[in-house]
């Protein structure tokens, strides 16, 4: 595939070899690069039981087969690795520059095995590759780290750094990585792989070319979709509040409609995606009150989660690399704490909802704090979010008590204490030593009385999308290889992007009572199956998530990978290779243990009880028996949702795995 | 002929729809014409947010083969 550099790099942190290998060019045809070539490299070389914080344990960086051609929304690079949170697979992703600074450095991934004595960082441009001591970095913080390991470069081009902080060092399991000044591949804890490694970050300056089959048609394409991306923007008279009001229509409203992803566009330009949070709690979607509470318990939510009011702060738009959309912004927060912090980036809904209404806390000030201290410190919002609100229902209940916060108030809104526990667990002091490894530890070590508070799939702890409200998505968090990301999949995702385009299985959404979503069937099954396939198409290709939801018709991925790659593939046969992807990072799950049908949803994620009122008043999803629908539309077995020897075979992974790739001198 | 994509609310007349929500309407056709076909007032397809490829459209603009409209959104993710 001409758009890969067809090398990866081997990095051994215990003897510091670094050895550069040529893969086969049939695993790029048949897995991509990102996650599929990182999923094909881990199967292959992990061995079973290896400690997911020990020198076995392998972390790939990895870029996305179309990142540098020219394609649009394709510059995220995938943190692969076994995950310490989970058991597993683990992965993360992020945008900003990293991703072509992994081409540019002449290859499609860097994995590191191994356990270095002391602190390093990985440096490399065109001339240099090498191991260099971080033991000035070690302790500093992701933003500062970063700022002074660009200072180190020599390469040609400004350098790209994927470091972690603190959280990372320390081993916090639901801790990240960052890049460009607190963007963090966040899930998975995948940064503690990293602080167990000692590898502080990988500071990449190469500026090697990144080719492609047909520039032209890729040219095309990118500026057909800059050009529509280009006319989506509300009008300046329009207000953030109104996505609120059309939240509660659609709670109220009885039928489910299938919604199209380019409508996305003009909102997350203006606003990001903090326009979502008071439109996801009125509709259901948003979790309250660590999933056990519903709109009206959020105090003056609509005025206290404006999206006007973040956009008051920002002082420019972030763009991610080769991005038209530029849903990111850097805002002013110079005047909170003491002007601790100038600036920070907007943050993301999933942190504003896991430390706003999540927590009944509607200090907007108290999240933008907390969003530049998780940020710094290389910690997962969305887990951090659900532990601090596990935390609070058990001090609410008298499972945690006085002594053993250390003398917070841990109530719901209390936002100053809510602050202090943060920082409490960036730094692993108090009880947020026991908080920083995520709700599924917390409740291990505070009893199992606390175990019915404790929102995880799997280990890790869900996006801040209600299961209730979305059954695909219960059953992507459930059947997902990496466990409560809410980025596989869901019925809103599956409508927006419209896969029935391109793909002649995937079965077309009309508008359909909402009734009807929560009775499992075979259609929703195969949906489910669609999305993920195409997930995985994404993640192979670097793609954005907001690039897939735009829809198939403004994000027209597959002409992309097949002008990119010189390929003529149809929708049907990229499916195919999602559907690969997918089942072998599940192989890689089973061959370390992980037995599929034994991750289930919390009880109260499944609607157990039910909520009483508000618009999931009395919804339940039956995800468990849903996966088996989805599970058969994979080619897995119902029961068990291991893959089938007839899919593996016709997936062609046994030829797949036999692939090696081969030193180069 | 051109082929518009339209996501289309409840209530509307779905008729002008094929199985994937496709229609097919004259060359030169306006948005106003596919509001016709699903009965939709225009107020309404204002008050919900008509768009076009993502653009916020008025009913007289002139359409193009594989245009995109639809009517609100509902972001997910972040």
């Amino acid at each position: 595939m001409k758009s890969c550099m067809g090398h990866i790099l081997e990095v051994d942190l215990s003897d510091g070899t670094i050895v550069r290998k040529k893969v086969p060019g049939e695993v790029y045809d048949q897995v991509l690069s990102g996650k599929g070539l990182g999923a094909w490299y881990l199967y292959k070389h992990i061995p079973p039981g290896a400690e997911p914080l020990g020198a076995d344990n392998i972390i790939g960086f990895v870029s996305g087969a179309l990142t540098g051609t020219g394609a649009l929304m394709c510059g995220r690079w995938m943190v692969v690795t076994k995950s310490p949170l989970t058991g597993g697979w683990g992965d993360a992703n992020c945008g900003g520059t990293f991703s072509p600074a992994i081409k540019q450095c002449g290859v499609d991934a860097i994995f590191f095995k191994g356990i270095s004595e002391k602190p390093v960082y990985f440096y490399m441009d065109n001339e240099v590759c090498e191991l260099r001591d971080a033991s000035e970095y070690w302790g500093t913080d992701a933003v500062e780290a970063e700022q002074k390991l660009l200072g180190s470069s020599s390469g040609k081009r400004k350098a790209s750094v994927a470091v972690i902080g603190t959280a990372g060092e320390n081993l916090s399991l639901i801790s990240g990585i960052c890049n460009e000044g607190g963007r963090i591949a966040a899930r998975s804890g995948v940064g503690a792989v990293m602080g167990s490694k000692k590898l502080k970050a990988l500071v990449l300056a190469g500026s090697q070319k990144i080719d492609c089959e047909d520039k032209e048609k890729v040219k095309e394409l990118s500026k057909e979709l800059a050009a529509k991306v280009k006319k989506a923007y509300p009008p300046e008279v329009m207000k953030g509040k109104i996505y609120g009001t059309l939240g509660k229509v659609m709670g109220i409203l009885p039928l489910s409609m299938p919604l199209d992803g380019s409508a996305n566009v003009a909102p997350l330009r203006k606003w990001g995606t903090s326009v979502n949070t008071v439109m996801a709690v009125n509709m259901g979607d948003g979790p309250v009150k660590n999933w056990g509470g519903v709109p009206k318990d959020v105090p003056a939510l609509a005025k206290s989660f404006d999206p006007d009011n973040i956009l008051a702060r920002e002082t420019k738009k972030y763009h991610c690399y080769a991005c038209p959309l530029g849903c990111g912004g850097v805002i002013d927060i110079s005047d909170l704490n003491g002007g601790e912090f100038a600036h920070t980036h907007k943050p993301e809904y999933e942190t504003i909802q896991a430390f706003g209404p999540l927590l009944l806390n509607n200090k907007l000030e108290s999240i933008l704090y907390i969003n530049e201290l998780l940020n710094r410190a290389g910690m997962d919002s969305i887990s951090a979010g659900n532990t601090v609100a596990y935390a609070i229902e058990c001090f609410e209940k008298g499972l945690i008590d006085k002594q053993q916060t250390g003398g917070l108030e841990l109530k719901w809104g209390n936002d100053q204490d809510i602050v202090k526990l943060v920082k409490q667990m960036v730094a692993r002091e108090g009880i947020g030593d026991k908080l920083a490894d995520g709700v599924k530890k917390a409740a291990e070590y505070f009893g199992p009385d606390t175990a019915l508070y404790a929102m995880h799939v799997g280990g890790q702890e869900p996006g801040m999308h209600d299961s209730r409200y979305d059954t695909q998505l219960a059953v992507h968090y459930m059947t997902e290889p990496a466990p409560g990301k809410h980025t596989i999949g869901s019925g809103g995702m599956y409508g927006n992007m419209a896969l029935w385009d391109i793909c002649s299985w995937a079965p077309p959404v009309k508008p359909h009572p909402k009734k009807a979503d929560h009775i499992p069937n075979e259609a929703i099954g195969i949906a489910s199956c669609a999305t993920v396939c195409y997930s995985m198409l994404v993640d192979g290709s670097g793609g954005c998530y907001y690039g897939q939801l735009m829809g198939v018709h403004m994000w027209k991925l597959t002409d992309y990978l097949n002008a990119a790659a010189g390929w003529q593939r149809t929708g049907d046969e990229y499916l195919e290779m999602g559907k690969r992807i997918q089942t072998l990072r599940h192989m890689f799950n089973i061959k370390h243990g992980i037995k599929p049908a034994d991750r289930h949803l919390p009880k109260r994620m499944q609607g157990d009880p039910p909520l009483r009122s508000g618009p999931l008043k009395n919804a339940t999803t039956l995800a468990d028996a849903q996966a088996k629908y989805h599970w058969q539309a994979m080619g897995y077995d119902p029961e068990t949702g291991i893959p089938l020897d007839e899919t593996i075979q016709a997936l062609n992974i046994p030829s797949l795995l036999e692939l090696e790739a081969e030193v180069i001198a | 002929m051109i082929r518009v994509r339209v996501t289309a609310p409840p209530g509307c007349n779905r008729s002008k729809l094929d199985e994937k929500g496709w229609m097919e309407l004259p060359d030169g056709a306006l948005l106003s014409d596919v509001l016709k076909a699903l009965r939709m007032p225009r107020l309404l397809a204002r008050l919900l947010m008509v768009s076009i490829n993502g653009a916020i459209a008025p009913p007289d603009t002139k359409l193009a083969n594989g245009d995109s409209i639809a009517f609100f959104s509902m972001i997910s993710g972040g």
